[in-house]
């Protein structure tokens, strides 16, 4: 708490001393000092995000801080500067930040939809490990029950958007239904029927059914429950047999047209008295069932059905169950149908779950019967209200001025909200990552511009040379290997026991060492740590930047080369160092800027292959893993990330055009 | 001059009706399931095979027999319609006619290949891919088309004036490592086109009791192959075509299909190591030289030369179609934003919102109301291929249909008056939010978010997110050309923009354009193998360079599995990069000093 306050004392201190001593000196300087709006605008702009970093980090330590503070001491003191030198400047800027807004909107939609559409549940995922198992045996609870309380912590239970588009058909009811499976098996009869009440009413069915069924008890039956198992055999007549099944007759055969009604496959018969002495195994035929009951219509035996006949019977049925849930196809639907027919037909201790199975087809056929496919032709949109998932996650559920960090703040808060697979906060992970990711592509891009600048400025001076020639098709040829190539073959080389074991390619510290200890370091122990683990994916990284910042920094000084001011600067006499590096290179500097805003984004999502060789455990492989796991607040959080520091890229990288080349004005009139 | 071409379309034209006719009423030269496909050159064939030539002779006599069958009849059909295009033009105001007399032969086209008997030579465009052979096919023909018929059929420049085409592709020529990417590159496409007949288990000729097979052939052209063995037809699948005779089978020059497992060099065979084979009587032996796995095999024993030779049609493939895909959304957006800019799309309030109305209806019909349309024709026999043509119809006829109903409401003075759409802007915005999302996390979060893995889809995703540098050159270029005089002209002349966009600007504006395509290519290429190799999106069957690449991980002292395929990507991009390099010197004369 202590820290956080600190924190954010030093960072209103690093915001508003620049401004005020800019003030006071432009004051003194210049007497005719008028506060404009601009200023309470732009440091309302700014302060809004220097707020937005305070939330998003959290709990710091003090490289953090000074990190942080630096940058906003930076860009406060280019903001006051700008205020009262160039306000146009200024004033484009803010448009700039200001159309950040609706693009940076568009993404968070794009991400949203994209990854709703996707077939991934993360509920599934949860309820299915290890924890959510443990969790359910626990509390005691099902597996559906524990799925119901994921989705409702997540909010999934929710409609996803403020409206929804989709046929006349479409319910509302859909997304409420736990199981994925389900839903996109009533998602699918709905595009085919049409008509959602008798759709619930036919899943309902099944799931009684289902329910029904399971409360059979496979070793009840086999111990033998006289009056339900072992009915008597009755005479009703002289000639109709038939069993006494729950007080209901059931005759053998029907009267009609003599065809067995109820066959059973055999028949154990043993003395009541000891029930394992085989005594005789009967399989019945059409024929001889008849007579072979009435002649042993005693009470002294008595049929039962093998263990396994029971289980595999109660499996299948259940089975049956389930692929009614899960699919629409009529051919399987029909192949179902036919399978549990059969087995209610055989074997009689099914007979108490039959009505249920009755009832399930007879809503099967309601269903086809009056199905209304006509609706799905036409458009309708249903307003779902404030209460919808993009909006809890936009919003969050914290009502305004509360203090309570428990409930998600939302974006607009700075708030991601949390993982759902590990339930932390996703701010914080993010964070954590992209500290790790974006030291790697500073050092790899430091790296690069330290290398390329001089052998593209060498290149472009001697040009036509050997030199000039010979790093042109090397670094051709770097920029056309791809990374995932060179990654492995540096390893293959560099990281093995067998030709060099100079690095190290897995993470980015000891794996034996815990993460606490390491993060318990100083951060130059550390880096000293990190070294040799950083080395290969940085090489891995820079190379190919190599030959882009080279080549372009080449053509730009070619063409300063040509121009007149420099053969005047050589002919006044200078130094050709002084030619080359105050006058033309100053002069050829533009096109690296444009470069320079692809920096950022870099250390969020442009590493992922090589962060997952190296198992560097980054933005990129945390991207990565929340893909394959349907994490999708981490994967949103990356996206939208990404995005506003694309743009903070590209605004930058137009301020500093302005910088370099005082020409170039932002605020261009039409 | 038009008459050469005539009288060549016409011998083409014969030449394709021969090919198409004539396999109904041959069935002398067949297999042995008898089902009546013609084997071209069979007197040739034969005679090759009694002078008893080495086996990769064979490749030569396949060209032979293959070009005629392929190109021939597509180019036949093509100059065909040409032609009766140029014919037809002969009456006077007949435009109507035209186009009818081109679509008509279109879906005669499109029919003929829908044929059996013809889709085996649609598979070899693209394996499995037979639909997007039908949408490149028309594409094509349509291209072909539209060619204005002077311009095609006429000499083209009569003066000796500067000509920018002819200079441009004199710079290009005068650039050796691009010209040399050229030919490379005209390697790998020859060896993504031959690839079944250059990687295959199953032989290319079978000679058996005096009758010539070709199994590879039938393979391709007959979805349940089967040959004669001892009196019962065999299906292909159960049959051990080294067995068989070896005087008497000519073999790929790669005997492997990529698919197929090696029961006894499992677990990473070497290349130069011990490569067993068994032969007889249980009995294990050293690899025989021609059978040997000359670049290794992977964890279960797959070929690794096969799957690289299989692989590079599917690293072409993805290239082109993808960048196909993108060129065509980033040229038009890119031509549209710039000539209209933000201050020229003027048009009835009513039509705009007829065109979203219409957009709404095409997507609820397409995709909502016929959702599951195609699983549903997939399951029950029916045609895919129909499906998507509906869902497309849809999707963009109804938009079309719509903005035509607007007239009706024409008379309402608020609904018909005049509204600015600030195109640029969206389209730039547009730009700048899938910019702003980094590519490769996009795509795989896409490629991750299919129910089934597919190669077509990954193509789709790599087109529909990298057309972003496409439409921003093209914008560039139309602000230009916009401005110039000729343009002027169009308008003055009462062209419709519709002409002067497509007719008058485009051309003039594709020079940037091509130079970005084939630096795309290189980098949806990097781009797919970059997915292959994270395992993501690309069926799992699926042999590709990026997929052997991640077979590597599994056993690091497999060297052959890192070289090889890391070579071939290398390769290509390179070549790509190269021509890209090659056109830009060549387009921008004022690189040239």
């Amino acid at each position: 708490m202590i820290s956080s306050l600190l924190h954010i004392v030093i960072c209103l201190i690093a915001w508003f001393t620049p401004g005020f001593i800019a003030a006071y000196a432009l004051n003194k300087r210049e007497q005719n000092f008028e506060p404009k709006w601009n200023l309470l605008l732009g440091i309302g702009v700014l302060s809004a995000f220097g707020t937005v970093f305070i939330v998003f980090g959290g709990q710091k330590d003090v490289f953090e801080l000074v990190f942080y503070a630096g940058i906003i001491f930076i860009s406060a003191f280019l903001t006051t500067r700008l205020m009262f030198n160039e306000p146009q400047k200024l004033l484009y800027i803010l448009k700039r930040v200001v159309l950040f807004i609706p693009t940076f909107f568009i993404i968070t939609l794009l991400a949203f939809f994209i990854l709703k559409s996707s077939p991934m549940d993360p509920v599934e995922a949860i309820a299915n490990s290890k924890a959510g198992k443990s969790a359910a045996q626990q509390n005691n609870v099902s597996n559906d029950q524990v799925k119901a309380q994921v989705r409702k912590r997540l909010g999934l239970d929710k409609p996803t958007f403020y409206f929804s588009f989709g046929t006349l058909a479409d319910s509302d009811e859909l997304h409420k239904v736990i199981d994925q499976n389900h839903r996109e098996n009533l998602h699918r009869l709905t595009r085919k029927y049409g008509n959602w009440k008798e759709i619930n009413d036919y899943y309902n069915s099944i799931k009684k059914a289902k329910a029904d069924l399971t409360q059979l008890s496979v070793d009840s039956i086999y111990d033998a429950n006289t009056e339900f198992l072992f009915p008597e055999i009755v005479q009703r007549d002289t000639a109709v047999e038939g069993w006494m099944v729950n007080g209901q007759f059931r005759p053998y055969i029907d009267s009609s047209n003599k065809t067995v009604l109820y066959k059973k496959n055999c028949i154990h018969l043993y003395d009541s008295s000891h029930r394992d002495s085989v005594k005789e195994w009967v399989c019945f035929k059409k024929d001889t069932i008849y007579k072979e009951y009435r002649y042993r219509a005693d009470s002294s035996l008595r049929y039962i059905y093998k263990k396994d006949d029971i289980n595999n019977s109660k499996n299948t049925i259940l089975n049956n169950y389930n692929t009614l849930l899960e699919s629409e196809n009529d051919a399987v639907v029909k192949d179902v149908f036919s399978r549990s027919d059969s087995l209610f037909d055989a074997y009689s201790f099914l007979y108490p779950y039959d009505k249920s199975y009755h009832r399930l087809k007879k809503a099967r056929k309601i269903m086809e019967q009056k199905s209304t496919s006509w609706k799905n032709y036409i458009p309708s949109i249903q307003i779902n209200g404030m209460d919808n998932q993009y909006h809890a996650w936009l919003v969050g559920t914290r009502p305004f001025g509360s203090q309570d960090t428990t409930l998600p703040g939302g974006l607009i808060r700075g708030d991601f909200g949390l993982s759902y697979l590990t339930g932390e906060s996703v701010n914080a992970e993010i964070w954590r990552k992209f500290k790790i990711s974006f030291e790697l592509v500073l050092i790899a891009v430091i790296l690069a511009y330290l290398v390329s600048i001089p052998i593209g400025v060498y290149g472009a001076y001697k040009k036509d040379s050997l030199f000039d020639k010979g790093s042109s098709l090397i670094l051709f040829i770097l920029y056309s290997l791809p990374n995932f190539f060179v990654a492995l073959l540096l390893i293959r080389y560099f990281s093995n026991p067998d030709n060099f074991m100079w690095f190290y390619s897995n993470g980015y510290h000891d794996y034996t060492m815990a993460e606490d200890v390491y993060y318990e370091m100083s951060y130059w122990e550390r880096l000293k740590h990190s070294a040799p683990y950083m080395v290969l994916p940085i090489v891995s990284y820079c190379y190919a930047m190599f030959a882009f910042i080279s080549r372009i920094m080449r053509v730009g000084m070619l063409e300063t080369l040509n121009q007149d001011y420099i053969r005047t600067a050589r002919a006044k006499g200078l130094s050709e160092s002084k030619v080359v590096w105050k006058h033309a290179f100053k002069n050829s500097l533009l096109p690296i800027i444009t470069i320079f805003a692809n920096i950022f984004p870099l250390a969020v999502g442009g590493s992922v292959i090589i962060e997952m060789i190296f198992s560097y455990n980054g933005m990129g492989m945390a991207s990565l893993k929340a893909i394959y796991e349907g994490d999708y607040p981490i994967v949103i959080a990356v996206f939208c990330l990404a995005g506003m520091l694309t743009m903070i890229g590209y605004l930058v990288s137009d301020i500093m055009y302005t910088l370099v080349d005082p020409r170039i004005s932002l605020s261009k009139k039409k | 001059m038009s008459l050469i071409v005539q009288h060549i379309g016409l011998h083409l034209l014969v030449l394709a009706v021969i090919t198409a006719i004539l396999p109904y009423f041959f069935s002398r030269t067949t297999d042995a399931s008898n089902k009546g496909y013609l084997i071209p050159f069979y007197g040739l064939i034969k005679a090759i095979q009694k002078t008893k030539l080495p086996w990769w002779f064979s490749l030569i006599i396949i060209q032979c027999y293959w070009l005629p069958l392929n190109w021939v009849h597509f180019i036949g059909i093509a100059i065909f319609f040409l032609w009766i295009y140029r014919w037809a033009s002969f009456f006077e105001g007949t435009e109507r006619l035209n186009r009818l007399i081109i679509i008509s032969g279109l879906l005669l086209s499109f029919y003929s290949l829908l044929h059996p008997v013809y889709q085996g030579y649609t598979g070899l465009f693209i394996n499995g891919l037979f639909e997007l052979d039908m949408i490149a096919l028309i594409a094509g023909l349509l291209l072909l088309s539209r060619l204005n018929k002077e311009k095609f059929l006429k000499k083209k420049y009569h003066s000796k004036e500067f000509n920018f085409t002819k200079y441009a592709l004199q710079q290009f020529h005068k650039n050796i490592p691009a010209r040399v990417g050229l030919y490379i590159l005209g390697g790998l496409v020859m060896i993504g086109f031959y690839a079944d007949f250059l990687a295959n288990s199953t032989p290319i000729f079978v000679e058996q009791d005096g009758k010539l097979h070709t199994p590879v052939y039938t393979q391709l052209i007959d979805p349940t192959p089967s040959f004669e063995l001892d009196g019962k037809d065999v299906p292909y699948g159960q049959i051990q075509w080294r067995k068989l005779s070896k005087e008497k089978s000519y073999f790929a020059l790669i005997p492997y299909s990529p698919t197929d497992n090696d029961k006894y060099n499992r677990n990473f065979a070497s290349p130069g190591g011990k490569q067993r084979d068994k032969l007889g009587q249980g009995k294990f032996v050293e690899m025989d030289g021609r059978f040997r796995h000359h670049l290794g095999t992977d964890q279960i024993g797959r070929d690794v030369a096969a799957g690289l030779v299989h692989a590079t049609r599917i690293s072409l493939t993805v290239g082109l179609i993808s960048m196909g895909i993108a060129a065509l959304i980033g040229i038009v957006l890119g031509a549209l934003a710039g000539f209209y800019g933000n201050d020229r799309l003027l048009a009835p309030r009513i039509t705009y919102l007829m065109i979203i109305l219409g957009l709404v209806m095409g997507y609820f019909y397409a995709f909502v109301t016929m959702e599951f349309a195609a699983e549903n024709a997939r399951n029950e026999d029916g045609s895919v291929l129909l499906v998507y043509l509906i869902k497309s119809l849809l999707l963009f006829g109804l938009p079309v249909l719509f903005a035509y109903l607007s007239k009706l409401f024409m008379g309402i003075k608020f609904l018909a008056k005049p509204m600015l759409i600030p195109l640029d802007r969206i389209v730039m915005r547009a730009i700048e939010v899938l910019n702003s999302i980094p590519r490769l996390l996009l795509i795989i979060t896409i490629a991750a978010s299919f129910e089934e893995k597919s190669l077509v889809l990954i193509m789709i995703v790599i087109g529909l997110t990298s057309w972003t540098g496409i439409a921003r050159f093209t914008r560039a270029e139309f602000l230009r050309i916009r401005e110039l005089n000729y343009m002027e002209a169009t308008r003055a002349l009462g062209y419709s923009n519709r002409r002067a966009i497509f007719k008058h600007a485009t051309p003039n504006a594709l020079a940037p354009v091509f130079v970005s395509i084939a630096f795309g290519i290189a980098s949806a290429i990097l781009i797919e193998s970059s997915l292959s190799f994270l395992g993501i999106g690309v069926p799992e069957e699926t042999v590709t360079w990026g997929s052997l690449l991640n077979e590597y991980r599994q056993n690091d002292e497999a060297w052959w599995l890192i070289v090889f395929p890391g070579l071939a990507i290398f390769v290509t991009i390179t070549i790509y990069n190269l021509i890209g390099e090659g056109l830009r010197d060549a387009l921008d004369p004022k690189l040239k000093k």
